[in-house]
């Protein structure tokens, strides 16, 4: 190595230190600042910006322990971070195809979970779902599905899920929390179903699950408000149209074929937003028709 | 060529699946309902369709910077930093961070360029063709939120309604970039990649706070949903059995304070009750919008059943309901004739505006104007009186905060109020009502110049 490598490569070596220790310095200015903040100063602004400083001072705290833990673990313990990392990697290409897929779909569940537990155990039927519950009610189920919603929105699906909810479970929100719990934790598991497919590692589902379903701007969608489920299950479907159509590729299998024009229904049925779909699922088919698996296949990072 | 070869089935399929998407529409929205597509709703109040109006929604301009701020707002900084707009447009900062926004939504929307642009220089050919779909994907996704959803507000608060799709491209691009840049600095890559993705899992943590309040309001919904059913619908199911019954529609602000704007008519039919009850309201209650089967009456005091006021003088579970004091809607007027001198407050800040009986329904707007200090922050005004239903203490109330219109005269602010007093029950019910005060509050030291009934 040159004179001139030698910085770079060392900057390279340790700059996850330093990015980590940075975030990690202004986190914990911030959490400081914050605590010593009288929160009784907000009162004149009424409960909902004091309840939002209490949660930036617990998410602050979360933060500094996520932080601080990472920057410890990858500082002290590096050689037993490795191990552990090379352990997993074995574990995981020790397993078939069918328990791998069992595996990461475990860990989409828990991940989603865990973004956001209280969110999604205290759901509760929020302003439209009263109205799609009571429309249910009151109307046949053949009227009800053919009745636009508001302005511009359609959604048979939807009108049929909660009919089919509202009438196994009442008006008890736990089924309905499970349900919507399950459909949303469906999405990164479809993806990684494609990423396998178009052979992307690992690391690359792990970054999609942590920006996508770690989102904090998903509770507004998993705190109850069914409705709402709508726009992640044209999402859902969209997902499953693509893994669809890309094992139709691979095997020309017409049960695949079966799930692709299923899953493009779906979509469409979920919301007349779900429009979006048809464009956008002729682009994909025509993206990865330059995507060869083998090619594009990278060494397993974890 | 060779694409429509090798995809025949599947393009049948996709334009099968959009001729049927387009026959259900045309069913929807042009034979079921007519003349509402693409249009939206503000409140009660239908948004006439973009394409109506599209010299005003659709000029490329206008387009482009609904384009740069969603992508940027609600798309690359949601992925770090969501809602960060509902603090930034609270009226106490939104005058310093107005400014500065449009020019940070530009800086995200170049840095991300560089991204691609990055991207694009150390991608093989076919990564290159993958990320092309994720911009087209990103790209169209936008674009038909902007074509029906036009929002030009200076910090928009886009939510996962709109900006969901795009963003589920742009994580597949970022995932996309994360298998790239192992590619090509294996040996760094790794590394760098795990210590960003723990910086954005610290980040979605501090920017829960939204979801802290949506925890939080919806245990409160629960609860208040759940004890109407438990307590109010049993007794209301009691009283009607002796007959049919036509009581006041009960507004959503008194069974829970979250969701105004869904009355009693919409518990019975999401509960569904099917009780003999006929329920009324007058022209100052919230209108019934969406069940319709709320009648409004010019007097509910004469409309309502008998039993239903004896019931509400003695049962504690209607009175609670009924009688609990909530927010009431109000309107900002034009300056009417000023008093110059302010109306003196005693010890319990309490203006007593007329002593004597009179008729509620004779008299039942107020009318007041008030200065505060100049500084942020929300003050509630509340009503009391003597009631036929003997409901002691505050019947209702009105909250001014940073969004109710105010003009500025010598330092201070300027508010005129105008509130109709027969959205509260216990008054419209009355045939008396003696004793009727204003209850001015502390906070932004007010001083009334000005209070009337009418």
């Amino acid at each position: 190595m040159d004179n001139k490598t030698k910085p770079v490569s060392f900057f390279l070596r340790s700059v996850h230190i330093w990015i980590l220790g940075a975030v990690l310095v202004v986190s914990a200015v911030a959490l400081i600042g914050i605590l010593r903040f009288d929160t009784a100063r907000l009162a004149l602004f009424g409960p909902t910006a004091q309840l939002y400083l209490l949660g930036i001072r617990s998410g602050l705290m979360w933060a500094v322990g996520i932080l601080l833990s990472a920057l410890l673990l990858l500082s002290i313990f590096k050689k037993q971070i490795e191990n552990i990392q090379t352990n997993l990697e074995n574990f995981y290409s020790s397993l078939s195809a069918t328990k791998q897929n069992i595996l990461v779909l475990v860990l989409c569940f828990v991940f989603v979970f865990l973004s956001n537990p209280g969110n999604i155990l205290y759901g509760y039927f929020n302003m439209d779902d009263l109205t799609i519950v009571g429309l249910n009610h009151v109307l046949s189920f053949k009227e009800a599905v053919l009745t636009p919603y508001g302005n511009d929105h359609a959604f048979p699906l939807f009108i049929t899920e909660m009919k089919v909810l509202d009438t196994f479970f009442g008006q008890n929100p736990a089924p309905y929390n499970f349900f919507f719990f399950v459909l949303f934790s469906l999405i990164p598991f479809f993806v990684y179903l494609v990423f396998k497919k178009l052979g992307l590692s690992m690391l690359s589902f792990i970054a999609f699950l942590i920006i996508f379903s770690g989102a904090p701007a998903w509770t507004e969608i998993t705190t109850g408000f069914y409705i709402m489920s709508i726009y992640p299950q044209i999402l859902l479907f969209f997902s499953i149209a693509c893994w669809g159509y890309l094992s139709w590729r691979e095997s020309k299998a017409f049960k695949y074929m079966g799930v692709f024009a299923l899953s493009l229904l779906l979509a469409t049925a979920s919301d007349t937003s779900g429009i979006w779909v048809i464009p956008v699922i002729v682009f994909f088919m025509a993206g990865v028709r330059y995507v060869k698996t083998d090619t594009m296949r990278l060494e397993k990072q974890i | 060529m060779t694409f429509i070869k090798e995809n025949k089935i599947p393009l049948l399929v996709v334009t099968g699946v959009a001729i049927l998407f387009g026959i259900f529409l045309f069913i929807m929205f042009v034979i079921v309902q007519p003349g509402t597509f693409l249009s939206s709703l503000d409140g009660d109040i239908l948004i006439p369709s973009p394409a109506q109006g599209k010299e005003e929604n659709w000029k490329p301009k206008l387009l482009a910077e609904n384009f740069v701020s969603l992508f940027s707002s609600g798309v690359s900084l949601s992925a770090v930093a969501p809602d960060i707009g509902k603090i930034a447009t609270h009226p106490s900062v939104k005058n310093l961070v107005e400014p500065l926004w449009p020019v940070f939504e530009i800086v995200i929307f170049i840095l991300n360029i560089v991204l691609l642009g990055i991207v694009f220089k150390h991608g093989l050919k076919m990564e290159r063709r993958f990320i092309v779909f994720l911009i087209l994907a990103i790209g169209a996704t936008i674009f038909m939120v902007i074509l029906a959803r036009p929002d030009h507000s200076i910090i928009p608060d886009f939510d996962y309604r709109y900006a969901g799709p795009p963003y589920y491209f742009y994580c597949l691009f970022l995932a996309m970039t994360v298998a790239m840049a192992v590619r090509v600095k294996k040996e760094y890559a790794t590394r760098i990649i795990i210590s960003v993705l723990v910086v954005i899992l610290a980040m979605q943590q501090i920017f829960s706070f939204h979801a802290v309040r949506l925890e939080a309001e919806s245990k409160l919904r629960q609860e208040a949903i759940v004890r109407l059913n438990s307590s109010f619908l049993p007794e209301l199911e009691q009283l009607s059995r002796e007959g049919a019954l036509v009581i006041p529609n009960l507004t959503g602000a008194h069974i829970f304070q979250g969701m105004p704007g869904y009355t009693l008519a919409d518990y019975l039919l999401f509960f569904n009750k099917k009780m003999p009850v006929q329920l009324v309201q007058n022209v100052y209650m919230p209108p019934d919008v969406k069940t319709h089967i709320v009648e409004t009456v010019e007097s509910i005091r004469t409309s309502t059943s008998q039993e239903f006021k004896d019931a509400l003088k003695k049962s504690s579970v209607i009175q609670s309901y009924y009688t609990s004091s909530v927010r009431m809607s109000y309107e900002n007027i034009e300056s009417g004739g000023k008093a110059a001198k302010t109306i003196p407050l005693g010890e319990t800040r309490e203006i007593l505006i007329q002593q004597s009986e009179f008729d509620p329904e004779q008299s039942n707007l107020v009318l007041f104007s008030f200065y505060t200090d100049d500084i942020p922050g929300n003050l509630e005004f509340s009503f009391s009186f003597k009631n036929d239903f003997g409901v002691d203490g505050e019947a209702g109330k009105i909250r001014v905060d940073d969004y109710t219109p105010y003009t500025i005269e010598n330092g201070k602010r300027l508010y005129h109020i105008e509130v109709n007093m027969l959205q509260v029950y216990v008054y419209a019910l009355s045939n008396k009502v003696s004793e009727f005060s204003l209850y001015v509050p502390k906070e932004k030291n007010p001083s009334i110049i000005d209070v009337n009934l009418k």
